[in-house]
C-alpha cells in the first residue's frame, strides 16, 4: 500500500477530514501545477486586451476560468496533506471568490464583434 | 539532470517582456563570450523564452554556485529587465532536491530572497506596464474602452494579490502568510 486511501474501502469510522499520505513527488508536482497555473493567468488578462477581438477575449477567458478553478480544487489536497495551513488556504480561496467576482464583470464587458470563430466554439 | 562534473544547477528566472528580441540576444551573446574564456567557473547552458516573450529562463552548471554568479553580476546588471529576477540554485541531481533562491535587486544587486516577505516573491509586473488596447476608440466611445480597461486592471491587481500567496505556498508550504 503506497499510503492512498482506497475510498471504496474506507474503513466506516474514518471520515473525510482525516489525514491522506501522498507520495512526496506527487505533493511536489501539484504545488508546481498551482504555480503554473497562477503564473498563466496575468499574460492572459493583458493578452486579452490588447487585441480587443472577442473571440481572444473569450477564449483567454475560459483558460482563465480554468487555471483559477484548478487551483482552487487543489487547495483540498494542499490541506489534505499539510502542505499549507487552513488560514491560508482559506485566504486563497476567499480572494479566488473576489476573483470570481471580479471575472464576471469583466466578462460581462465582452461584446460580439463582426469575426467569426472558424472553430465554431465562440 | 545536472552533468558531472558539477553539482549545482542554477535558473534564472525573469519577466522579458518586450517584443524586441534584441536586448535578449545580446545578454545571451554576453553569457556566451564571457563563458568561453579560460577562467570561467561552471557553464552557461542556454535559454529559453516563452512565445509571447512574457517570460524567460538562463541556465547554468557549475561547481560553485556563487563565484559562476559572481562572474554573471557585471553582465545581468547592464539589462535592466533582469531586474527582479530570480535565482535558483539547486544542489544535487534530483530536481526536487534543496534550492537556495536569490533574487536581483533593483539596483541590480544580488539578495538572498526572505521566503516570508511575500512583496519579493512575485514577479508579476504592475498593470502599468501592461499593453492596452491597440484599437482606438471611436469618438464618444472612449467611456467603455477606459470601463473595460479599469475592469482588467482590477482584475489583473487582484490575480497579482492572490499570485502573492500561492507563490508563497508553492516556494515553501508550512508557514504562515501574513495578513495585511
Amino acid at each position: 500500500m503506497n499510503g492512498l486511501v482506497d475510498i471504496n474501502n474506507k474503513d466506516e469510522h474514518e471520515t473525510d477530514d482525516e489525514h491522506i499520505d501522498l507520495p512526496p513527488e506527487m505533493i511536489i508536482w501539484q504545488r508546481e501545477e498551482m504555480f503554473r497555473n497562477s503564473i498563466i493567468i496575468p499574460p492572459k488578462i493583458s493578452g486579452a486586451e490588447a487585441g480587443d477581438l472577442y473571440i481572444i477575449r473569450m477564449e483567454n477567458a475560459a483558460i482563465i476560468r480554468k487555471a483559477a478553478n484548478d487551483i482552487y480544487v487543489d487547495c483540498n489536497m494542499l490541506l489534505e496533506d499539510n502542505v499549507a495551513h487552513e488560514q491560508d488556504i482559506e485566504l486563497l480561496r476567499s480572494e479566488i471568490e473576489q476573483f470570481r467576482e471580479y471575472f464576471i464583470e469583466w466578462v460581462a464587458g465582452f461584446e460580439k464583434d463582426e469575426y467569426s470563430d472558424e472553430w465554431g466554439l465562440f | 539532470m545536472i552533468p558531472a562534473p558539477f553539482n549545482y544547477a542554477i535558473i534564472v528566472e525573469f519577466r522579458y517582456g518586450q517584443i524586441d528580441d534584441v536586448p535578449f540576444d545580446q545578454l545571451c551573446n554576453a553569457l556566451h563570450n564571457r563563458w568561453e574564456a579560460s577562467d570561467a567557473i561552471g557553464k552557461f547552458d542556454g535559454h529559453e523564452t516563452a512565445m509571447d516573450n512574457f517570460d524567460a529562463r538562463l541556465f547554468f552548471y557549475t561547481p560553485q554556485p556563487q563565484e559562476t554568479l559572481a562572474m554573471a553580476d557585471p553582465i545581468f546588471k547592464d539589462f535592466h529587465f533582469l531586474r527582479g529576477a530570480k535565482i535558483y540554485i539547486r544542489h544535487g541531481e534530483s530536481e526536487h532536491s534543496f534550492t537556495e533562491t536569490e533574487i536581483i535587486k533593483p539596483d541590480g544587486e544580488r539578495v538572498a530572497l526572505s521566503m516570508l516577505d511575500e512583496h519579493q516573491i512575485s514577479t508579476i509586473p504592475d498593470w502599468g506596464s501592461r499593453r492596452q488596447s491597440f484599437k482606438k476608440a471611436e469618438a464618444g466611445e472612449e467611456w467603455k474602452y477606459s470601463l473595460k480597461n479599469e475592469r482588467a486592471e482590477k482584475l489583473y491587481n487582484k490575480w497579482k494579490e492572490i499570485d502573492y500567496i500561492i507563490t508563497a505556498i508553492c516556494i515553501s508550504g508550512n508557514f504562515r502568510i501574513r495578513q495585511t
